[in-house]
């Protein structure tokens, strides 16, 4: 394993704020080339999780690597190759958006002057209006294209959509995902968007309450997680205890039990309801929502 | 290299009202002295802007996150500093002596460590400050009770602080404080650009911030120093209590006590420095501080030392004395001596004259004044015995005359307590054609002994 193969590499990454743990032991693989995207509720750590790679916290334990460079030790080399945006960033707010691109641009060795301003164009930023009389989505939008004129080989984004309204999120991911497109860019983003998040991320991790319940492709986890409807002859008074602790929220009503399965196997999964539900009179299994899906978790885990 | 240059143009740019408005000050100093009350805040608040412009504490900065240099980082405030600050400072000291008919030339190591000395006061302290806050108003935090303290204690409001008036090697203790002071604010700015340990930063300023003010026994410790030369060493010149008269009380709460000087070479100048003075009665004692000589001076046979003492003290004093009003009284006094040769005289009160080797004299409204360039304060100290005399070097205030003035017998000796001296510019007041003689004082003895009063009367006899 390589930094070439895997840009970012946590390994019980732990964070506490004044004792309280922000982030607990995260261990994490962001593949190269993926687009990988941090989901989970308001204050499970991902701010947290980004910041430490960042080197914009310290972490109380644990390590990441950042394109191989030990998160702790990121210097000017290493930030030349990365991309960083923030809903939390504060910009330069007396600076036009043209001088905010020219005052970066000696910064950075790689820095494309045609894709900034192709970028700035797409964006449709006014050059000569200062940051801060931009909105909120237009000044999300310059720090996005001040990230990705030099194309970084890593774009980090930490809650970009937040606040944004629709047609500028779209605006705004378009932007990301053309500009990434044409080179080998690795893009972390967290949101708790999570339809946003399903549109366009290859990888998908779940964080909640500062540790991380899974990281996986978004096709496997879609592929392995299923509504299922189990239709039985006649009514149940209770469901049989012991049901397997991979059928989540599983419902009784009636004379149907409803549950998600977390680790669908189209031979499997029937087999094993019919231990539990031998009068099952129909079985059927419905893709999930990556919402629906967290959901599900979020709820089992809350018990 | 480039990068800092980059950096230092986006900021002079940014910061070219806060610019302006320090040279407008620093131009108004030298139009009249009392504005450079105002130079401090506007040194302290464009620093602060400065740095703030990449503020170092907090997680939002976008900065943090690009691929800045800390060494370019610091590289280009400081060059900021050295060309807004630094340079318009040393233009200015430039400026007063040439319009005092001084050339910069004759003094360039003196405008030199003044630069470095104003670099202490102006510009590592907010440097320091700036670098572990985020913004104006957490600096504010910083700045507002440093400045009322430092007011206060130089001033004297706050009694521990109140300059004992002993010269002595005093300076030697607020130098030490000083550098030390220097080279944490040093070290907090450096660590906050170079790693951003900004909790540990914040310790580091406040601890140096209140260095200087360590309520630590330096003047008593360091004049023990120099009390450590023997009295006896100094023969022939003897300072003993004049028998030949009666030590009284003077007023309310003040008396003099009279000293007699044996075998003093008159061609020494004799400069009294205090005396620590202690009163017994029975059922009493009172130990005092030092108390700085107030002037009574009378050469030949000998002088009084003035001692005062607070109302309370002396209502007890008088309490407790006998039946006749007595108190028994012991003072350590100390003076300096010091070896004078006068090196050119003027006679004022007739318009501008040039005074050989100190520069131009001119009539006043308010008096004759001369205008000369100081010297920096010495750095170091030395004690040695030449030919049976104890030597030291003894300086006053930040900076020193390169030589000692002189009004008939008395030596004017005052600095205006202003934080920044307008210090090439020496006031003083006398008569119209008066005789002002400038002579030489480069090494001087330090002699103290101790003199005992036995019946120092508090009042008229028999009025207890």
């Amino acid at each position: 394993m390589t930094a070439t193969d895997y840009p970012i590499t946590c390994d019980g990454l732990s964070k506490k704020y004044r004792g309280a743990d922000a982030l607990e032991g995260l261990h994490l693989r962001v593949p190269a080339g993926s687009i990988y995207g941090l989901v989970g509720p308001n204050g499970a750590g991902k701010t947290t999780a980004i910041q430490t790679m960042m080197n914009i916290v310290r972490p109380t334990r644990g390590a990441a690597r950042i394109l191989g460079t030990d998160s702790r030790r990121l210097g000017p080399d290493d930030f030349a190759r990365i991309g960083y945006v923030s809903e939390n960033q504060q910009m330069p707010d007396w600076m036009t958006v043209g001088y905010f691109m020219n005052y970066l641009k000696p910064f950075y060795p790689t820095w494309d002057d045609a894709l900034a301003n192709e970028m700035l164009r797409g964006f449709d930023l006014p050059l000569n209006r200062n940051l801060s009389q931009l909105s909120r989505g237009m000044r999300m939008k310059a720090s996005l294209a001040s990230s990705l004129a030099y194309r970084p080989k890593l774009l980090i984004l930490d809650e970009p959509f937040s606040g944004l309204d629709p047609a500028v999120r779209d605006e705004f991911i378009e932007g990301m995902l053309e500009s990434a497109a044409g080179g080998d860019t690795t893009i972390f983003i967290s949101s708790h968007d999570l339809a946003e998040i399903e549109s366009f991320a290859s990888h998908v991790g779940y964080l909640e309450r500062g540790r991380l319940q899974f990281s996986e492709e978004m096709s496997s986890l879609t592929a392995r997680f299923r509504e299922v409807v189990v239709t039985l002859e006649a009514p149940l008074t209770e469901l049989p205890r012991q049901l397997p602790a991979t059928w989540l929220r599983p419902q009784l009503a009636a004379s149907t039990v409803r549950f998600a399965a977390s680790d669908f196997d189209e031979e499997r999964t029937p087999a094993e309801i019919r231990q539990f539900f031998a009068a099952a009179r129909d079985i059927s299994a419905a893709p999930m929502a990556l919402r629906e899906i967290f959901v599900a978790l979020a709820r089992r885990n809350a018990k | 290299m480039r990068q800092a240059f980059h950096i230092f143009r986006t900021n002079a740019r940014r910061l070219w009202p806060q610019i302006a408005l320090f040279v407008v000050v620093l131009a108004l100093k030298n139009v009249g002295y009392r504005f450079a009350l105002l130079l401090l805040p506007a040194c302290w608040f464009l620093i602060a802007a400065l740095v703030h412009q990449e503020a170092i504490p907090g997680h939002r900065q976008f900065w943090i996150t690009r691929p800045y240099r800390w060494t370019s980082l610091l590289g280009a405030k400081v060059m900021f500093i050295l060309i807004f600050i630094h340079a318009p400072l040393l233009v200015s000291d430039c400026v007063g002596l040439i319009r005092e008919g001084f050339s910069p030339l004759h003094d360039v190591s003196g405008l030199i460590e003044r630069q470095a000395l104003l670099s202490l006061e102006l510009v590592v302290p907010p440097l320091a400050i700036a670098s572990v806050t985020s913004g104006i108003t957490p600096f504010a935090g910083f700045y507002v009770p440093f400045a009322l303290f430092s007011l206060a204690a130089w001033y004297g409001v706050i009694p521990m602080y109140i300059n004992p008036g002993i010269t002595g090697l005093d300076w030697l203790a607020s130098q030490i404080l000083a550098v030390a002071a220097g080279v944490i604010l040093a070290v907090v700015i450096v660590r906050q650009y170079a790693a951003r340990h900004t909790l540990s930063g914040r310790a580091g300023v406040v601890a140096a911030l209140l260095l200087p003010f360590l309520p630590v026994a330096w003047n008593t410790a360091l004049y023990a120093t120099t009390l450590a030369i023997k009295p006896g060493a100094l023969a022939p010149m003897r300072l003993e209590a004049d028998p030949g008269r009666m030590a009284e009380w003077e007023g309310e709460t003040c008396f003099s006590l009279p000293v007699k000087l044996v075998g003093a070479d008159p061609s020494l100048d004799l400069d009294p420095l205090g005396a620590r003075v202690a009163v017994d009665a029975p059922g009493f004692h009172l130990q005092g501080g030092w108390q700085r000589e107030t002037s009574l001076r009378e050469r030949g046979d000998g002088y009084r030392e003035k001692v005062c003492m607070a109302r309370s003290d002396y209502t007890r004093a008088v309490d407790q004395s006998d039946r006749h009003g007595t108190v028994a009284v012991t003072a350590t006094v100390a003076f300096a001596a010091w070896p004078g040769s006068v090196q050119s005289r003027a006679w004022l009160g007739r318009g501008r004259v040039a005074v050989p080797g100190v520069g131009t004299c001119a009539s006043g409204p308010f008096g004759p004044r001369c205008l000369t360039p100081l010297r920096p304060e010495r750095r170091g100290f030395a004690v040695w015995e030449e030919r049976g005399l104890h030597l030291a070097t003894l300086t006053y205030g930040r900076y020193h005359l390169p030589f000692e003035v002189t009004l008939g017998t008395s030596p004017v000796l005052s600095f205006s307590p202003l934080i920044f001296p307008n210090y090439n510019r020496f006031d003083f007041i006398v008569g119209p054609n008066a005789e002002i003689s400038f002579s030489t004082r480069t090494n001087g003895a330090i002699y103290s002994v101790q003199l005992h009063y036995p019946r120092v009367r508090l009042f008229a006899a028999g009025a207890k």
